[in-house]
This record gives C-alpha cells, structure tokens and sequence, in this order.
C-alpha cells in the first residue's frame, strides 16, 4: 500500500475509532492482531503467558490513547509495536527485583515431575535472558533482527526498504549481533 | 553474497516460537478493547448532554439575573371593543347612479334606512346621515314635522328649521 493512501486510510480508521465505530476497531485490530502478537512472543522467547498479559496490555492502552497514534509518524503497526516495547522494557526493569520469568520454576509442570519442573525452570530462565538482552539493543538493532529472524526477510529486501545497500545492512546485522550477544552473554 | 553464509550461533535463540493458537486471547481482548470503547462512546455523549444541560441552565439562570427585581404591576384586562361592520354607505341607494336622484321615493327610501340605522342597526349616526339625505331629496313638505316622526327626525327637523330661521333673521 503507498504511503499517502496508508495514511489516509489510518487516519480515517483512527477518526472513526475516535468517534467510536466498533467495525472500525474490529477491522484494525484483526489486522494486527497477529503480527503483534508474534512480535511480543518473539521478545518474550516464547514464554505464552508473559506474552499474553503484554499482548492484552498493549491493546487495552492503544485503544485507550489511541489519540495519540500519528499515522503520519508511521503505521498502526509499528505504534503497536512500541507499546509492547516499552511495557517489556518496563516488565524486565520491575524484574530486576522480581522476575516475572522465574514465577514458573518448579509449580507448573504437567506431568508435575522434578525433571520436568527442572527443565521448565531451566526453558523459562533461558527465555527470560533471550527477552532482556533483546530489551537492552537499540531501536535499530531490535528492528534488523526483527526484520530477519521474526519476519525472516532477507538482507536486500530489508535494505531495499530501508533505502540503504544490502552491505550496509549486512553490517548493521552484525552490530546487532554483536551486541545481543554481549547483552545475553556467550550462547557458544 | 548470501544472507546467512555460516551458521549463526544466534539463530536458535532469536528463532521465532513456533504457531500457537491465540484465537482464545484474541477474542477476549477484542472484548475487553471493545467494552472500553463503548464506554467511551457513552462518556462521550453523557458528556454532550451534561454540556448541553449546562447551556440551558446558563441560559435560564442569565434569564432569571436580568429579569426586573420587582413583580410587574398588574395589567388591566384589554378593553376589547367589538367591531362592528362599518355601515353601508347610507346612500347605497344614492350610489353613482344618476338617474336615482330623479327618482320621486328617494326621500322614503333614504328615510326608511335611517328609521331602520336607528332600529335594528343601532347606529345613530348612520340614522342621522340617512335622514338628512332624506330631507335634502324631499319636498319642502316633509320637513315639516309630522306625528310619524321619530326623535332624532325630530331633532333634525327642529335644527333645520332654527337654522332657516336665524338664516331669514340674519339676511
């Protein structure tokens, strides 16, 4: 969808949202809805229920300030995005007290054996490192490993929509590894 | 240049998680998102209301300061005077027809509609108009005054005959 005529059409579905047109919510939501919630699971390493309580917080504050959402400054989407963002970000500052990560260990296993309660701490310890190191990157690192690993896109689709060279991204992958690798710790 | 050209140690940790059926949650957050927005819509015109509401008592109250701080004085009743229908002009038989002027009962008919002006219609003064005209068309005899007379042909035939004589004294 071109730019002008996607801003058009957010903008329109934000005024009707605004003057509270349910179809219009509905159409927006089951538009994103998925990829947010890939987006989340994949910050959160697949841990479901811290994904879904971020994912339901996420929504409840966007239709809550959705006023303030600028199809201008860019895609619904991408606004979305930055919800979750900021509330993990926020989650794993809170966890540095209490991990939200660690609640599982030992409780909630289905065959409720100690190996098994073992290896759902350990999944769940190691889910939690994965989603903090990916909190620490920058905006830009997140993206290009957002861009390749989540949405499996390659380099010169990424540069070709970034307007930047393929080696220019290929670098910026690199930065970006480097630096989830120094925030996670060796994984070797 | 390939996209991965060795096998990147990162990969299972930024894998994405495989599909899970979220169809539970995205209804239920569809819900929750939904019941927010209408209750917004309802804030919303509760607010529109009380906004409204607000006007109208502004204005009732802007009413009430500016009105006179002492009660009105009490209005007489309006004297309705009934409008009676303007008489027809006593001549209608005088109407523009000249050859009515020659005609020898014009002097009765005239003095008819005044005895009926005085009668029926209770409008002295068409009475006194029709008269006169009667008077004026007659013969010199029927301003004499007769036993058949009426009061106000009476006084009529009682003017003209001071006003003849004052005239006879005066000349």
């Amino acid at each position: 969808m071109q730019s002008s005529e996607r801003v058009g059409r957010e903008r329109a579905l934000r005024r009707a949202v605004l003057a509270g047109d349910e179809s219009a919510w509905r159409a927006w939501y089951d538009e994103c809805f998925d990829a947010l919630f890939a987006y989340v699971l994949w910050r959160c390493s697949g841990l479901r229920d811290v994904a879904e309580e971020v994912v339901q917080e996420t929504w409840l504050t966007a239709v809550r300030r959705v006023r303030h959402f600028d199809p201008e400054a860019g895609t619904f989407a991408g606004w979305l995005r930055g919800i979750a963002a900021n509330l993990l970000r926020n989650r794993f500052r809170r966890a540095r007290r209490h991990d939200p990560f660690a609640r599982a260990n030992g409780v909630s296993c289905a065959d409720g054996t100690a190996e098994s309660a073992d290896a759902e701490a350990l999944r769940r310890e190691r889910a939690g490192r994965i989603a903090r190191a990916l909190a620490e990157l920058s905006e830009r690192h997140e993206a290009v490993l957002r861009a390749k690993y989540l949405e499996g896109r390659a380099v010169a689709d990424i540069a070709a929509e970034w307007h930047e060279t393929p080696k220019a991204v290929e670098s910026l992958l690199t930065r970006a590894r480097e630096a989830f690798r120094a925030a996670y710790g060796n994984p070797e | 240049m390939s996209d991965t050209p060795e096998r990147d140690p990162l990969e299972d940790l930024l894998a994405p998680p495989g599909p899970i059926d979220a169809e539970a949650l995205r209804q239920s957050v569809l819900a929750a998102t939904t019941r927010r927005l209408r209750r917004r819509r309802w804030q919303r015109r509760v607010a529109l209301a009380a906004a409204l509401a607000a006007c109208y008592a502004a204005g009732l109250l802007t009413m009430r300061l500016l009105a006179p701080a002492f009660p009105p004085q009490d209005i007489p009743a309006e004297v309705v005077r009934e409008e009676r229908p303007a008489p027809p002009p006593a001549p209608m038989v005088v109407a523009a027809d000249p050859a009515a002027e020659r005609r020898p009962d014009r002097a009765a008919r005239l003095r008819q509609a005044g005895d009926r002006y005085l009668t029926e219609e209770n409008d002295p003064e068409a009475a006194l108009h029709a008269y006169s005209e009667s008077l004026n068309a007659g013969s010199p005899d029927d301003s004499k005054f007769s036993p058949d007379d009426n009061w106000l042909l009476m006084a009529i035939k009682n003017a003209r005959e001071k006003e003849a004589r004052h005239a006879n004294d005066d000349g």
